[in-house]
């Protein structure tokens, strides 16, 4: 499945209306704003159709996990939005991760739980706005200006430390680019050990860049962290290096441009388990056979030239980190 | 002292939803904490025991309160087990610390298992934080310090 769905579903008393995005959308928030009435008007409309007297419309077929034989109930779904309800243990489960991410369906997953096996962005995180018996999904985490998410703080002085979730291309990007600055670029080697480093140096000032592709489950404990420490650390959340790169203008033609302004529309959930996936093959894709060529172990040193690193570094720059 | 394990536990009720709707008695909708819980959390006002006044949905059964409310009442009528609170939204944090409180007064503890980082207020409170083995981390008596200690479990 791609692009964006529109789903309208309620009945006589309430009304919801949202939009999915992604393969994997996350609703969290506090309790008694409505997410069991969602799920459990998504349950009527698959048992009984309009016969419910629940009012359904979508582009899309819309269908709850309900049986405790959810592979069994997986395995015959496809091309569907499918909602799975907060009491279900095996959301968690390496299996359950395993099974989704090979289907062609998008998932509508009331959790709170931080699910690290699945790689959900930061901006598919939501909670249910009400207003009279209308309902709507709002971002848990709002992003601010150039990719900036979570407390506005005042970070007084130049940053100390660049750290990056990546240890390999984008960490070669930012090393060269602040080598014989006063910036230390420092890899936490994956998205999980950024909350571990920054709790160790939670009192230095710290510019962190992660793809906020898949950065969903990390986002609770660290962007808790940043509330507390608001002004030393600042959280910077892109869709990911590939995208940077491809959002530069210094690889690919008109047609990457169409791409680029909607992307869920060029993105096969069964292909690709998060966007970074697919920024990652269009970008090998694009610069393939040009100065950019690009790989995932080394970053040409065409990237690395002033020049062309500014334009990187255009859509996150903030203070020192430009 | 609320007590409060990380991780999978495998002998606590993960579907509180399910477990209260086998288990929950009429007389537990009525007890004054229940009603202020009610209305605290759902904004929702109980008239009887198998009745309660929703403004969205109408009038309700106990079974269609939320499952944030649904928990906070097992945790204060059921102490037979041990409740997965990632069912209670941050609203009901208030009410946990609340509930562990009046069981501290009895002498008795409350042991909950908790799979996200709850934002239980800016305190002071008393939480200590146990590890998914069980093992004692420390007591956290605010927010940054139950960052701290529960921020590897989740």
């Amino acid at each position: 499945m791609r692009g964006t769905h529109v789903v309208s579903i309620g009945n006589r008393r309430v009304r919801y209306r949202f939009n999915v995005r992604r393969n994997i959308t996350i609703v969290r928030g506090d309790s008694g704003t409505g997410k069991t009435t969602l799920y459990d008007l998504v349950v009527a409309h698959m048992r009984e159709g309009e016969n419910s007297r629940v009012q359904l419309s979508c582009d899309k077929q819309c269908v709850a996990l309900t049986d405790f034989d959810w592979k069994h109930q997986l395995a015959g779904i496809a091309d569907s939005i499918v909602f799975v309800d907060e009491g279900s243990r095996f959301v968690s489960s390496e299996e359950f991760a395993a099974a989704v991410l090979g289907t062609d369906n998008y998932y509508v997953v009331f959790s709170r739980e931080p699910l690290h096996q699945l790689p959900y962005s930061v901006d598919e995180i939501y909670y249910i706005k009400t207003s009279g018996k209308y309902h709507s999904l709002e971002p848990m985490y709002k992003k601010r200006v150039r990719h900036v998410y979570g407390v506005t703080g005042t970070v007084r002085a130049a940053y100390q430390t660049l750290l990056t979730e990546d240890s390999k291309s984008g960490y070669e990007f930012y090393k060269a680019r602040f080598i014989g600055s006063d910036l230390t670029c420092v890899s936490a080697y994956t998205n999980s050990g950024i909350y571990p480093w920054l709790r160790q140096h939670a009192n230095e000032r710290v510019f962190v860049i992660a793809d906020g592709a898949a950065f969903g489950s990390e986002a609770e404990r660290v962007l808790a962290l940043q509330e507390r420490h608001a002004n030393t650390i600042t959280i910077c959340l892109p869709e990911s290096f590939e995208w940077l790169l491809l959002s530069s203008g210094l690889v690919g033609g008109a047609e990457l441009g169409r791409i680029m302004r909607s992307p869920g529309d060029h993105i096969e959930s069964q292909r690709f388990a998060s966007w970074e996936q697919y920024f990652t093959a269009l970008l090998t894709r694009e610069s393939q056979g040009t100065a950019f060529a690009y790989s995932k172990g080394r970053l040409a040193s065409a990237w690395t030239i002033k020049e062309n690193a500014d334009k990187v570094m255009a859509f996150v720059r903030n203070r020192n980190v430009k | 002292m609320l007590n409060v394990q990380f991780g999978d536990m495998s002998d606590a009720v993960y579907n509180t939803a399910e477990y209260f709707k086998n288990a929950y008695l009429p007389e537990w909708i009525t007890k004054p904490l229940s009603v202020e819980m009610i209305r605290d959390v759902d904004k929702s006002e109980v008239v009887g025991p198998n009745l309660i006044e929703s403004p969205v949905l109408g009038p309700i059964s106990p079974l269609q309160l939320s499952g944030g409310v649904k928990t906070l009442m097992l945790l204060d009528n059921d102490r037979s087990r041990v409740f997965n609170i990632s069912t209670c939204g941050n609203n009901c944090a208030k009410w946990i610390l609340h509930i562990a409180e009046q069981r501290s007064k009895q002498k008795r503890r409350l042991l909950v298992n908790l799979r996200h980082l709850m934002d239980f207020g800016e305190g002071p409170f008393k939480i200590r934080v146990r590890d998914p083995e069980g093992h004692s981390k420390g007591i956290a008596t605010n927010m940054d310090e139950f960052l701290l200690l529960a921020g590897d479990y989740v």
